[in-house]
């Protein structure tokens, strides 16, 4: 299908197809019966760390026993926090003792989470964010032990940077064309034919794999709000100079800028004007809906993923005049590559995205739609425990939050392993063997965003591997 | 899991011999006319492991400057833009002359310039000091072949300002220096080059990275070795030499290395910091932050070093270690297609056609190429790059009529080449981008892409970048400039050039002649006569690419915007400006095919 042809013909409709709104385009669509529950509203948000956050340096240990072990491995990372002033976050004293309600599988292991992350430290107290430990891609349950001895497949290219975030988000290395998120999102417009499939999954932080379907691909929407072209239909027309006035001149570079009604052979010339239509429209669109709402009064950190969170915000906050029922967001904040100086990169960066996320929370509370929305973190893999200096390397499994009201929160989900060596989940050097794949973590996910089972396995076929589809960690929703 | 070929095992044994006497000498290797020995001095029998690609065709010296059509669009692929001077001068002239006379123009030099400024003013303006110094010599530079190459190698190995670095222009200005200084030498040398540069040192983190500690447990940082392997030299998987995939009884492509590898290699880049007295504190001079790195014998590993089929004794010296290495590195079969197919990418189209790939892979593996004329560029070592550009930039693919080039043929033109395209365009012979304050913004004007500015080590955007929902990535195609092209730059690429089409850019120094500015001379004197005035862009600025349906709207544009008795001027400035704005937006332009 000509996803350029749809949009023109979208378009060409302007104004009327939202005046109308659901009822004229659902006309249009041809609605077959689909599974996916798309009552009411519901958005699932990723929060990717790109680089790699350190799981070990995230969800600390809290009991002696496990904080000894641990600072024995990172001692030169803990004397650079140290020397960081104010002292060190990681000093156990300082640590943040968590208290999951499910602590208790865990014996007398305690786990804390640092200062620097305390905003989110807030929301899981309250029972509104739950960790997931030790999640990562796989291709089926797999030990350390059988990856040592190789008697189980295990991901292609494991460490590489690029490959495990196309993994993370597309369960395939880089090629991969099509994400879990935006696999969802056609799901849900196979659902919902009203709904508008360009706003369906949207990026602040450029163009994402994960939200790329078939149908569904990411609207990327800047921190600035939708670009338009400055000096046409705006700034008395100055682009068309002396025919400022000359309605026919200014329909006339407007079709030209967005390429109206050309065959190309090119498939990169087809490809590059279909992105610049698109966008006329798409920001045309949006601005306008921006435009007519009431803004939001929480405040956002100046921090980049705080203005992307606002971004993201300030889209759900339009979700009625754009005609969302289901939305699919992805959020990117890079900088966690910890080779060097982690304690200095990560007492930075983890304020920052703490702060962001309870900022955001607190909008969706504002919004009256707290247990519509579920923020989940993802990142290329976890680190090794062990340190090279003042760094730590590429691992494999990692930690993560999901943040929201229907979150089951306060407890941690799964596993965390000894910050040691050894132990079961150890692909050496403790970088650590997935217990959870990226799929089941998924999967909880897309079910609780309404996603009917098939629809889950047909967006993540390697589920079909793990016995536990849905880890628990999100209220079934009622309806 | 190590996978070298028979062939290269020989060879890198071999080379490590050689440099393991040689190093008692001297440097093996480095930076002097006298690279790794060949593989092809190798005294071992060798068995080649697959039937190497044919010889490069001859190719007729009329097809890259028959027209003045063909001319432009050899210009937009070999310099950051065509000039109507230059179209005049070149076409029907040999290539040969003029690839021969870009090999050996003097390089505008990068570094000397900032260091002798005053240092506080380098400092203060931090990260746009090196992409608006480059924006000037790409505009203005004579020596366009060798920046050309510079830009594409800033994006193969990538260091960036964007990092800890960015208050260190000097230190990112050496790194720029090692690729001009490079761009017609030979790959192995740069590697060496870069390895040692403070720059990748920092943004890679190998800067005073220490041996591992048996007592504590640490281990080497693995950021580089990691990084040289899969992005500067080797990939990931195991290559044909036309670059496609080698692939395994069950039809699987091959990883090359495991982690092993990675830990292997990383204790070779341990014990390295800048010039001075003390290890740990780097930058101990002025000098130092753009100087070679130097070793510190103490902090470096003094284990055994394996990684892919290489073993690095025991015991030995860090400069030695780092030789064996890069000997070992470069030894591998990849190294040709790998760089090759990129450089591809980066002049000529993104999707080349294996058989493309691999002339240009043996080019770079025989370090020579013939010139239509019959005269010969290259050294005949494996690795030399005027043999691999000239591969590149005359082959018979690269000169195609692009009236039969397949559908996926050509690339997205780059962004911050849209903006030199048109300054050489239109004259501009004393730019000064440091005047110009949109390159301050944090998105660099718009266009998301600023040189030496990288988000990432893996760039702007991947080699591999297949973009979802499009025809390319439909038809299998990769499209590695469409990673930045989206709702939101597609926009803000058009009001970026419009700043600079209509001068409505903002000039910091509020001088009217500052900044880089467009001289419409030659636009105006033909601004009377629509068609004319399109012609002339048409060919200066797509070599007649822009397509019926652009020409026609620009024409019914044309016939919008009369040139009325007493507003000739402003009139036909509207004229220019707006027929300027509409070509270089138009898909022909964007698209270089």
């Amino acid at each position: 299908m000509d996803r350029r042809k749809f949009l023109s013909s979208t378009s060409a409709l302007g104004a009327l197809s939202f005046a109308g709104g659901a009822g004229l385009l659902s006309a249009l669509g041809n609605a077959t019966a689909h599974a996916a529950d798309t009552n009411g509203y519901k958005a699932i948000v990723c929060l990717f760390f790109f680089g790699g956050q350190d799981c070990h340096d995230t969800v600390l240990p809290y009991d002696q026993v496990s904080y000894d072990r641990y600072a024995a491995h990172r001692s030169g990372i803990l004397a650079e926090y140290a020397a960081i002033p104010g002292g060190s976050t990681r000093a156990r004293e300082r640590l943040l003792e968590i208290k999951p309600t499910n602590g208790a599988k865990f014996g007398t292991r305690k786990f804390a989470l640092p200062e620097t992350l305390s905003p989110l430290k807030d929301l899981f107290d309250a029972g509104n964010a739950a960790i997931i430990g030790n999640v990562g891609p796989l291709i089926e349950p797999i030990t350390a032990q059988e990856v040592a001895s190789e008697t189980k497949p295990k991901p292609k290219l494991l460490f590489s940077h690029n490959d495990q975030q196309s993994t993370w988000m597309a369960s395939a290395p880089e090629g991969e064309i099509q994400g879990w998120g935006g696999k969802m999102a056609d799901a849900i417009l196979a659902s919902n034919p009203s709904q508008q499939d360009i706003f369906t999954a949207i990026s602040t932080s450029g163009n994402s794999l994960f939200l790329s379907g078939d149908k569904a691909k990411s609207y990327v929407l800047s921190t600035s709000g939708p670009q338009q072209v400055t000096g046409l239909k705006n700034y008395q027309n100055y682009l068309l100079q002396s025919a400022q006035d000359n309605p026919e001149a200014i329909k006339l570079l407007e079709e030209h800028y967005r390429d109206v009604g050309v065959t190309r052979e090119s498939l990169l010339e087809k490809d590059i004007a279909g992105v610049t239509d698109n966008a006329f429209f798409a920001n045309e669109t949006f601005a306008e809906a921006l435009e007519a709402a009431s803004g939001i009064e929480t405040f956002f950190p100046k921090s980049e993923v705080g203005q992307q969170l606002r971004a993201v915000a300030e889209a759900i906050n339009v979700r009625g005049s754009l005609n969302m029922t289901r939305q699919v967001f992805f959020v990117g904040m890079g900088g966690f590559d910890t080779h060097d100086n982690q304690a200095e990169s990560l007492s930075s960066l983890q304020p920052s995205y703490a702060e962001a996320v309870a900022a955001f929370y607190k909008a969706t509370v504002e919004m009256g739609i707290e247990n519509d929305v579920t923020l989940f973190t993802a990142a290329d893999f976890g680190r090794a425990l062990i340190e090279n200096g003042n760094g730590t390397d590429h691992g494999w499994g990692g930690h993560h939050f999901v943040v929201g009201g229907s979150v089951k929160g306060n407890k941690i989900y799964g596993d965390i392993p000894p910050h040691d060596l050894g132990h079961a989940y150890d692909a050496g050097n403790g970088r650590l063997v997935p217990q959870y794949s990226v799929e089941q973590y998924a999967g909880t996910l897309g079910k609780w965003l309404g996603l009917s089972a098939s629809e889950i396995s047909a967006a993540l076929p390697a589920l079909a591997n793990f016995q536990e589809k849905d880890l628990g960690f999100m209220e079934t929703s009622g309806a | 899991m190590s996978r070298l070929s028979h062939l290269s095992l020989n060879a890198a044994r071999h080379v490590l011999v050689l440099c393991a006497a040689a190093s008692i000498l001297a440097a093996c290797g480095a930076n002097s006319d006298a690279p790794t020995p060949p593989v092809s001095t190798s005294p071992l029998p060798v068995t080649p492991p697959v039937t190497p690609p044919p010889p490069s065709p001859p190719v007729s010296s009329n097809e890259a400057f028959q027209t003045e059509a063909d001319t432009s669009r050899f210009l937009g692929r070999a310099t950051f833009g065509a000039t109507s001077a230059d179209i005049s001068r070149l076409t029907g002239t040999d290539v040969s002359d003029w690839i021969q006379a870009e090999f050996a123009k003097p390089a505008t030099p990068f570094l000397q310039p900032l260091v002798e400024a005053e240092p506080d003013r380098v400092l203060g303006e931090e990260i746009r000091i090196l992409p608006n110094q480059f924006y000037d010599i790409a505009i203005a530079g004579d020596d366009q072949l060798r920046q050309r190459m510079v830009l594409a190698l800033s994006e193969i190995i990538v260091a960036s300002s964007d990092s800890g670095i960015r208050g260190r222009p000097l230190t990112m200005a050496h790194y720029v220096q090692v690729l001009s200084d490079n761009a017609f030498g030979n790959y192995r040398d740069l590697l060496e080059e870069i390895t040692y540069s403070p720059a990748m040192a920092f943004y890679l983190t190998y800067m005073t990275n220490l041996k591992g500690d048996p007592v504590t447990g640490r281990v080497p940082d693995e950021n580089y070795a990691r990084e040289i392997l899969q992005l500067f030299s080797i990939g990931l998987k195991e290559l044909n030499p036309d670059g496609t995939d080698k692939l395994d009884a069950d039809g699987q492509s091959i990883e090359i290395y495991d982690n092993s590898d990675i830990q292997g290699l990383a204790k070779v880049f341990t014990g390295m910091s800048t010039q001075g007295s003390d290890f740990h504190i780097i930058y101990q001079n002025f000098e130092s932050s753009y100087a070679p790195l130097t070793f510190f014998p103490k902090y470096h590993s003094e284990l055994e070093k394996k990684f892919l089929d290489v073993t690095i004794p025991a015991g030995t010296p860090g400069a030695e270690s780092v030789e064996m290495a890069l000997d070992g590195i470069f030894a591998h079969p990849n190294v040709g297609p790998f760089v090759s197919k990129q450089l591809i990418q980066r002049f000529v189209t993104s999707n080349p056609k294996p058989a493309y790939v691999g002339r240009v892979s043996s080019a770079f593996d025989t370090g020579r190429f013939s010139l239509p004329d019959g005269s010969n560029v290259g050294t005949g070592q494996r690795g030399d790059l005027k043999a691999t550009l000239a591969a590149i930039l005359l082959d018979e693919e690269a000169l195609i009529d692009p009236a039969l080039a397949p559908a996926e043929y050509g690339k997205i033109r780059e962004p911050v080449m849209r903006l030199t395209n048109w300054a050489r365009a239109f004259n501009e012979t004393t730019p000064d981008a440091s005047d110009e304050a949109i390159f301050s913004y944090l998105n660099y004007g718009g266009i998301e892409q600023s040189p030496f500015n990288s988000p990432s080590v893996f760039n702007f955007f991947r080699p591999g970048y297949v973009a979802p929902g499009t025809s390319t990535g439909d038809g299998g195609y990769v499209a590695p400039e469409l990673q930045i092209t989206n709702e939101t730059t597609s926009i803000g690429y058009i009001n970026f050039i419009n700043q600079f089409i209509y001068d409505t850019s903002y000039n910091l120094s509020e001088d009217p002649d500052g900044g880089i500015k467009g001289d419409y001379t030659q636009a105006l004197a033909l601004a009377n006569d629509g068609q004319a005035l399109l012609d002339y862009l048409d060919l200066l600025l797509t070599g007649n690419r822009l397509g019926a349906e652009a020409r026609m709207r620009i024409l019914k544009m044309m016939d919008e915007i009369p040139v009325r008795a007493g507003f000739e001027e402003a009139d036909k400035t509207a004229r220019v400006r707006v027929a300027i704005s509409m070509v270089m937006t138009a898909p022909g332009y964007l698209v270089q095919r």
